[in-house]
C-alpha cells in the first residue's frame, strides 16, 4: 500500500490503483470540500447536481464530525461486533431451486428484449 | 361500546367468532373510513380494496367451514417495505414507484395464511431512513393527534393508520427505532422483536444486521397475537433463528411479583423533557405497585449508540442499496449516454436527499483508508454497547425507561439538521445495535400529545415483555385513548 505523509489533505491525495480509490487516512474530523463530495458521489454512483453540492458538503461534514466522537473511546481490547447475535452462519446444501418466473420478473425491468435485460452499450 | 373501527384485534376476533360482524363488513367499514379521511394524513401509499374484500370473503368462508384462527378476517396494513406479490411495493421511494413485487415477504405470507386481510400499503420514510416520515417520495404523513406534527418514522404511515382507526393493526420495521419511536408519538403499542425472531425475507433491506420486522397495535395483547403468527424460523433468511415460538398470549396475565426492573440512569440525561421523566416515574410506580423491584442500572456506553449507529447503518445501507442500478427493476433515467451515466442519473434522481446522504456517508466510512477509523471502530463501540446490556441483564429481568426524549415534534422542525433528527432516537438505537427486543407502550400525555414507555428485554424475552406491558395496560387506560379528530 502506498504511504502518504500526514500533512496531506484527505481526498486531494486520493489516488486510483486499479479500480480502488485509496484515501489517505487521517484522524481528525474534516470539513468536506465540493471535490470530496464529487469523489464520494462518484464512488457511490450518484449524480449530485451542482446546486446541491454545498448542501451535501455541509450536512455530510456535520455527520462525520458527529460520528468522530467515537475516536475518543478506548477500544484497544475490544473485538469488533459484526452481527447482533453471535451466531454462526447457517449453511445449506448447494442445490439448485429453479424459479421459472422470468417473464414476471421482467415486467419490472425498464427495457428487455427476448428475455434479456437491455442496458446502454458498454463496449464500443 | 366503542365503534367497530376503534376496537382491538382481540375484541374484533371475539366479535367475528360470535358472528356479531363479518370480515367483509369490517373490511368495508375500514376501507370507507380510509377513503373518507386519509387525505388528511397521507398514511397510505396504496389502498387495495379489491384484494382486501376478496381476502375478507375468503376469511368469512373459512370461518363458515370451521377452520378460522384467532386472526382470521382481521384487517391490517403492511408497511410498504414488505414485498406483496402483484401489488406495488415502493419502500417510500421514487426508485421503486413502478415496482410491482413478484413475490410475498415471509411476514406477508404468514399473516395471509393466518387469514388477515390487507387493506393496503402504508407510507414510510424512504427506504426506512428517517425518524419523522418526512423523507417519503409520497410526501409526509401527519400525526392524527396533531396534524401539524410528525407521526415519527420510519413506520409513520403504519402508526398514523392505526392511531386514526383506519386499521386495528399494522406491520412495521425497526432498524434504529422505527417501530417504537412512531408508536410512542401516536399512543400505540409497538414491538421490535429480537434480531432473528421474525424473517427478513422479502423485507427490503436497509441495514441487514439491524433490520427487524414487528407489530404496531393498540395493545400488548394484540401484539402477542400478531407476533405469534409472524415469528419463527424461515429457511429463506440466513439470519433467521431456529427456536420455538412461545404462545405469547398464554402468559400475558402472569404475576409480576418479584420481577426485577432496571432503569438505566443514562436515559435521564439533559436531553430528556422533564415531563417525560415524570411520566416514566409514574409508570415505574405502577410496576412497583404490581410487586416489581425497581433498581438503577448503568449502560455507560449508551451515549455512543447514536454515533455508532450512524456509521454502521449507513455502511450497510450503501452496500444494500447498490442493487438499485436502473438495470433490472426500478427507476431508470431518460436517455442514458452510457452505463455509468445510467447508474449515476438513475440513482441520483431515484433516491431522495436523506438516502443519498446515508449512501455517501456509508461509502465514505467503508472506503480504503477510512475503514479502520470509522467502520471497524464503530463495530468495536457496538460491542461495548451490547456488553453493557448483557451486563445489565445479569442483574435484572427487564429494562425500562422513556422511548423518546420528547413528544412528537412539528413537521419541518428537524429537517435542516440531520444530527438533531438523529438524536431523537437516542434511547432506541442501542437496542438494535445489541439485537435486543424493545417495546413501546403508551404512558400518558404532555400537552395533549402522547408519550411512550420503553420496555427492553434480553434476547428472546418477548413473552416476558408482553406480559409486563399487558399487566400495565390492565392497570392504566392510556392505550384506550384515541385522537379527538379521528374518533
Amino acid at each position: 500500500m502506498p504511504e502518504y505523509s500526514s500533512n496531506e489533505g484527505p481526498l486531494e491525495q486520493a489516488r486510483t490503483y486499479g479500480n480502488l480509490l485509496v484515501f489517505s487516512a487521517r484522524r481528525s474530523p474534516l470539513a468536506l470540500t465540493p471535490e470530496h463530495v464529487a469523489t464520494i458521489a462518484h464512488l457511490a454512483r450518484l449524480e449530485v447536481r451542482d446546486e446541491d453540492v454545498s448542501g451535501y458538503c455541509d450536512r455530510l461534514s456535520r455527520i462525520l464530525e458527529f460520528v468522530a466522537q467515537l475516536e475518543a473511546v478506548d477500544t484497544s481490547a475490544v473485538e469488533p461486533m459484526a452481527h447482533a447475535e453471535r451466531m454462526s452462519q447457517r449453511l445449506r446444501e448447494d442445490t439448485a431451486v429453479p424459479v421459472s418466473e422470468r417473464d414476471l420478473f421482467q415486467q419490472n425491468a425498464p427495457a428487455t428484449d427476448g428475455g434479456l435485460y437491455l442496458v446502454p452499450k458498454v463496449i464500443e | 361500546m366503542s365503534e367497530l373501527h376503534s376496537k382491538t384485534l382481540a375484541e374484533l376476533s371475539g366479535l367475528l367468532a360470535d358472528g356479531e360482524t363479518s370480515s367483509v363488513e369490517l373490511t368495508r367499514t375500514l376501507l370507507e373510513r380510509v377513503g373518507a379521511r386519509d387525505a388528511e394524513l397521507n398514511s397510505f401509499i396504496t389502498v387495495t380494496p379489491e384484494r382486501a374484500l376478496a381476502q375478507a370473503e375468503a376469511a368469512d368462508a373459512r370461518r363458515k367451514r370451521g377452520d378460522a384462527g384467532p386472526l382470521t378476517g382481521l384487517p391490517l396494513v403492511h408497511k410498504d417495505i414488505f414485498c406483496t406479490r402483484g401489488v406495488k411495493t415502493s419502500c417510500g421511494s421514487r426508485m421503486l414507484d413502478n415496482f410491482v413485487a413478484p413475490y410475498d415477504a415471509t411476514v406477508v405470507q404468514r399473516l395471509d395464511a393466518a387469514g388477515m386481510v390487507m387493506l393496503g400499503k402504508s407510507n414510510m420514510d424512504e427506504f426506512a431512513m428517517g425518524s419523522s416520515n418526512e423523507t417519503s417520495w409520497y410526501g409526509p404523513v401527519r400525526n392524527p393527534w396533531d396534524t401539524a406534527r410528525v407521526p415519527g418514522g420510519s413506520s409513520g404511515g403504519s402508526v398514523a393508520a392505526v392511531a386514526a382507526s383506519f386499521a386495528p393493526a399494522a406491520t412495521g420495521t425497526d432498524t434504529g427505532g422505527s417501530i417504537r419511536q412512531p408508536a410512542a408519538f401516536t399512543n400505540l403499542t409497538g414491538l421490535k422483536p429480537t434480531y432473528g425472531r421474525v424473517s427478513r425475507y422479502g423485507m427490503i433491506a436497509f441495514a441487514s444486521s439491524l433490520d427487524q420486522a414487528g407489530t404496531i397495535t393498540r395493545t400488548a395483547e394484540d401484539a402477542a397475537m400478531m407476533l405469534g403468527a409472524m415469528a419463527g424460523f424461515d429457511d429463506a433468511d440466513s439470519t433467521s433463528v431456529d427456536r420455538e415460538v412461545p404462545v405469547y398470549r398464554a402468559t400475558l396475565n402472569r404475576d409480576l411479583k418479584g420481577l426485577k426492573v432496571g432503569v438505566p440512569v443514562e436515559f435521564f440525561d439533559e436531553g430528556l423533557d422533564s415531563k417525560v421523566a415524570d411520566a416514566v416515574q409514574a409508570a415505574l410506580d405502577v410496576y412497583r405497585s404490581l410487586g416489581c423491584e425497581v433498581v438503577k442500572v448503568s449502560l455507560p456506553n449508551l451515549m455512543l449508540s447514536v454515533p455508532t449507529y450512524y456509521v454502521i447503518a449507513p455502511a450497510e445501507c450503501a452496500s444494500n442499496l447498490s442493487r438499485f442500478d436502473g438495470a433490472r427493476f426500478g427507476y431508470r433515467c431518460e436517455n442514458p449516454r452510457d452505463l455509468t451515466d445510467m447508474y449515476e442519473r438513475s440513482r441520483g434522481d431515484g433516491f431522495g436527499d436523506e438516502v443519498k446522504r446515508r449512501i455517501m456517508t456509508g461509502t465514505y466510512v467503508l472506503s480504503a483508508g477510512y475503514y479502520d477509523a470509522y467502520y471497524l471502530k464503530a463495530q468495536k463501540t457496538r460491542h461495548l454497547i451490547a456488553a453493557d446490556f448483557a451486563k445489565a441483564f445479569e442483574e435484572v429481568d427487564l429494562l425500562m425507561g422513556p422511548t423518546t426524549p420528547t413528544p412528537a415534534f412539528k413537521l419541518g422542525e428537524k429537517t435542516d439538521d440531520p444530527i438533531t433528527m438523529y438524536l431523537n432516537d437516542i434511547y432506541v438505537n442501542g437496542v438494535n445495535l445489541a439485537g435486543l427486543p424493545g417495546l413501546s407502550i403508551p404512558m400518558g400525555f404532555i400537552d395533549g400529545l402522547p408519550v411512550g414507555f420503553q420496555i427492553i428485554g434480553n434476547h428472546f424475552q418477548e413473552a416476558l415483555m408482553l406480559n409486563a406491558a399487558h399487566r400495565y395496560q390492565c392497570e392504566t387506560d392510556w392505550h384506550t385513548r384515541t385522537p379527538e379528530g379521528f374518533k
